[in-house]
């Protein structure tokens, strides 16, 4: 009875909140695809006509993302860190022999020798792909993010087969807790660098790299950062799935 | 009046959709007593987030962020500050997702459910 009182409540006052929400904010708000509209100016403009040149990346969002947001970027990156190394250590395993865990992996029944035989191919095929989109995350689509959740898929993919003999991707869970702080490590090497000749932080043209171009220094440094978020990304996704998976336990409520 | 209709929802119909996106995670998260329904609902809450940053970007007769020769002008590339900000917002909040799971599995652990009746209940005893 109280339940049922309660959801009503709540929405009628979420339906209140959708209409005056709609009812005060929609002429403030721009119109769909209007080039003059404020966040379409600005900043934005400058972005797209003046970033090619300045930051030698095709991709403006990558462009964008890595060098005039770069600052930003890192500090998302450590938060991703620190989210993965928060589920280590809030799952860490001094409760784990009240918990009698059996460590949970897919057995042969999920197996068999058709997701045997194809799996391998379909996750050289996925790491390929990865390390496609990483090295074009600056002149096409792509980026360190997305090409560390591809590297965490295959992971994940090998996980859920369990038992093959495939040595690609291995990486226990305190291990890929280290391998994150190493991807943000390359990444804060890269913005300190240019501090020791001269620079700012993450200012990239002033990396010790000898090009012809200056512009080319921005690509470097592009290159670099991405492959340190890739590593982050991948190494955090990891340890959620290995901290979560090694707790899990068929048998839902046997520690009764 | 139809074709008002019409442009009005083209114009500025996509943020009602958000708005009503935003508050059925918000209805989620105040009503449903199951703590992992409620971390799903936050999530769709943030996805509701997204899509209104990124319908701020788009711009009409704009292709994709990524510079094909020739195309210089500002007006031929719809806005990629929006989508730098919302790909860093959707990997950390699968991190975020991540270490809300593992506490959900630190409750389960003290109070051998996540139903919010029974935690509040067994906490009430502890006092």
């Amino acid at each position: 009875m109280m339940k049922g009182n309660k959801k009503k409540v709540a929405g009628m006052m979420m339906l209140v909140f959708i209409v005056i929400i709609c009812w005060g904010l929609i002429d403030l708000l721009p119109t769909i695809g209007d080039p003059d509209s404020a966040p379409n100016t600005h900043i934005s403009k400058v972005f797209i006509e003046e970033g090619p040149e300045q930051t030698d990346a095709a991709n403006l969002v990558t462009g964008v993302l890595a060098d005039y947001r770069g600052f930003d970027t890192f500090l998302e990156t450590t938060v991703m860190y620190l989210a993965g190394f928060a589920v280590a250590m809030v799952l860490s395993n001094w409760l784990r022999k009240h918990w009698n865990a059996d460590i949970f992996r897919a057995t042969e029944s999920f197996g068999g020798i058709d997701v045997k035989v194809t799996m391998p191919f379909i996750i050289l095929f996925l790491l390929l792909y990865a390390a496609y989109v990483l090295f074009h995350g600056e002149v096409s689509l792509g980026g360190g993010f997305q090409a560390g959740a591809l590297i965490a898929l295959a992971f994940i993919l090998y996980t859920l087969i369990g038992n093959l003999e495939l040595n690609t991707v291995m990486l226990t869970q305190h291990f890929a807790v280290c391998v994150g702080g190493i991807g943000v490590m390359i990444y804060g090497v890269t913005g300190l660098l240019p501090l020791f000749y001269g620079g700012k932080f993450l200012e990239y043209s002033k990396l010790p790299f000898y090009v012809e171009e200056t512009a080319k220094l921005h690509s470097i440094g592009i290159i670099f950062i991405e492959t340190g978020v890739t590593i982050c990304v991948m190494a955090t996704i990891i340890t959620i799935l290995e901290a979560v998976l090694e707790r899990n336990s068929l048998y839902d409520d046997r520690n009764k | 009046m139809m074709t008002e209709i019409n442009s009005f929802l083209a114009e500025k119909g996509i943020y009602m959709l958000t708005v009503i996106l935003f508050f059925l995670g918000m209805f989620g998260m105040a009503t449903c007593g199951n703590y992992m329904k409620k971390l799903m609902c936050m999530n769709i809450m943030q996805i509701a987030v997204i899509f209104f940053f990124l319908c701020l970007g788009q711009k009409s007769g704009g292709t994709i962020p990524v510079t094909i020769s020739g195309l210089l002008s500002s007006d031929d590339y719809i806005n990629p500050l929006p989508h730098a900000l919302m790909l860093t917002a959707i990997v950390v909040s699968l991190g975020t997702t991540g270490l809300g799971l593992a506490l959900l599995m630190r409750v389960k652990d003290k109070y051998g459910s996540i139903e919010e009746e029974v935690v509040i209940k067994k906490g009430d005893e502890e006092k």
